[in-house]
């Protein structure tokens, strides 16, 4: 089997330059977490002494100048789909691995492509250039991993089936796929590079570290049988609109999302179909992201099914600041092209008010002050003899 | 053996409909109304549009003795009101 190993280092570092290209040769850091206890989640390379995971105070004292900027996770993971989907053109066989990183099966697509080298090569222009992916092609998934990680970027790096012992050997044990507590420990027992474990005998190893320390030793070793899992593509349907001036108002709000879902049931790939959640993702002025999915409970399969339940769903919502844009994505498609009705229509409609006052029991604690109109004495001449309001009980 | 679930027996709260809600109102010494207080607002009766009389369970202790009048005010709309015969008090009530 034949793999390359697509590798884009500092996704997120990348994904927000492509967008803010002013930023370029700056210092900058991507933050996460909540206000309180940020942290970093990237940085540029000109934010000198500042790594992932360190505390913010901590990033800002070593980069003063630093521009911060919060995580964007949607954008990044939009960034990485289109990578995958891109990758998906070059090759049958694609598996989505960790944000930024992704392998790609060769086998069989040398002849179509003239040679590996230009196989390589298409691989590789798949990603866009300002995100620098390396390459690392070799027969298992952790070897190309490796080889693209000693890489440079925009560049390929092969290693050959009698080249691997050579190309792991001086490698440090933090390059294997092991948890930190086990990596230290091969250290205390002296074990510093992928060469030195390969050495070892599988028995002690095995002993002390378990099926991790097997797996450690035959990756180690060259022996890398993990099979290629296919990636899946979601189907999804996306539409955006800015708005004229940042708003802060719900009812342009719900304005700009029916506007969107209108243009998303009016496009080919919703015709005769329905969808099963709707995300809603808005960029706020000097904020994080405004992000909120809805779970139809019944798929739809129109504008006003779908805008009424997002209605009802955003009523009272409270924006976090204005919102500068919205972002619409309609997702779990179905071949649905039409609900099957009851043929016990009023069963079924019973069944369903029945939900819905066991919903309300739960959200008041209480019966729900639901009543229903009922003819006592129609015929009485005493007006507040003639009907009733009795508890609903469906 | 049915267990005892010790609450008080019944179908849940039945409230009357359109039941009977107080008013002032002014009566001449024919009983009849001559202003109606809605609010802060007394309003003198313009004309009396209908009137029609209920006389309902004799046989009970406290019987039903109602007289009805669609009254048409001087602000322009129109109410129904009844004066119960047997306490002597106005209500003001939907009658269709």
């Amino acid at each position: 089997m034949k793999v390359a190993c697509v590798l884009v280092t500092h996704l997120p570092m990348k994904a927000e330059l492509m967008r803010r290209p002013d930023l370029r040769d700056r210092p900058v850091i991507v933050t996460e977490g909540p206000d309180s206890k940020e942290v970093v989640l990237d940085s540029s390379p000109e934010a000198k002494g500042v790594v992932p995971g360190m505390p913010l105070q901590e990033a800002m004292s070593r980069s003063k100048a630093a521009v911060l900027l919060r995580v964007d996770a949607s954008h990044y993971e939009s960034v990485f789909t289109k990578m995958i989907a891109s990758l998906c053109q070059r090759s049958p066989l694609v598996e989505k691995g960790e944000m930024g990183c992704a392998y790609v099966g060769l086998d069989g697509l040398e002849k179509m492509y003239g040679g590996e080298t230009r196989l390589v090569a298409s691989v590789l222009n798949a990603v866009p250039h300002n995100l620098n992916p390396r390459v690392g092609v070799a027969g298992g998934k952790f070897m190309a991993y490796v080889a693209a990680l000693s890489g440079r970027g925009g560049q390929a790096t092969r290693v050959s089936e009698g080249g691997t012992a050579s190309f792991l050997r001086d490698l440090t044990v933090d390059a294997l796929p092991m948890p930190w507590e086990d990596r230290a420990r091969l250290r205390r027992f002296g074990i510093h590079t992928i060469g030195h474990l390969a050495s070892m005998e599988l028995g002690p190893i095995q002993a002390q570290f378990g099926p991790a320390g097997r797996r450690a030793w035959e990756l180690a070793n060259g022996r890398d049988l993990s099979p290629l899992v296919p990636h899946k593509a979601i189907d999804a349907v996306n539409e955006y609109v800015t708005f004229p001036a940042p708003t802060v108002t719900l009812d342009a709000l719900l304005v700009a999302t029916e506007l969107l879902l209108g243009r998303a049931f009016a496009r080919p790939a919703l015709r005769s179909r329905y969808v099963r959640m709707a995300t809603l993702e808005a960029k706020v002025m000097l904020g994080a992201p405004w992000i909120r999915g809805v779970a139809f409970r019944d798929a739809v399969g129109g504008k006003e099914m779908a805008a009424r339940t997002l209605r009802a769903t955003l009523d009272g919502t409270v924006l976090p600041g204005p919102l500068e844009d919205l972002g619409l994505t309609l997702s779990g498609l179905t071949g649905e092209s039409g609900i099957q009705a009851s043929l016990f229509s009023d069963m079924r409609r019973q069944e369903q008010l029945r939900e819905m006052m066991r919903q309300m029991e739960v959200r008041l604690r209480a019966k729900p002050p639901v009543f229903k109109v009922k003819d006592i004495e129609p015929w009485s001449r005493i007006p507040e003899r003639r009907q009733a309001l009795v508890q609903f009980d469906p | 053996m049915v267990k005892n679930p010790r609450e008080t027996p019944g179908v849940g709260a039945i409230r009357p409909l359109n039941p009977p809600v107080p008013i002032v109102v002014r009566e001449d010494e024919h009983h009849r109304p001559e202003t109606v207080t809605l609010g802060r607002n007394r309003l003198r009766v313009e004309n009396t549009e209908d009137q029609w009389e209920i006389d309902e369970e004799w046989w009970r202790i406290r019987p039903t003795s109602r007289a009805y009048y669609d009254v048409l005010l001087e602000d322009g709309q129109t109410l129904t009101i009844f004066r119960d015969a047997v306490s002597g008090k106005w209500y003001q009530q939907r009658y269709e």
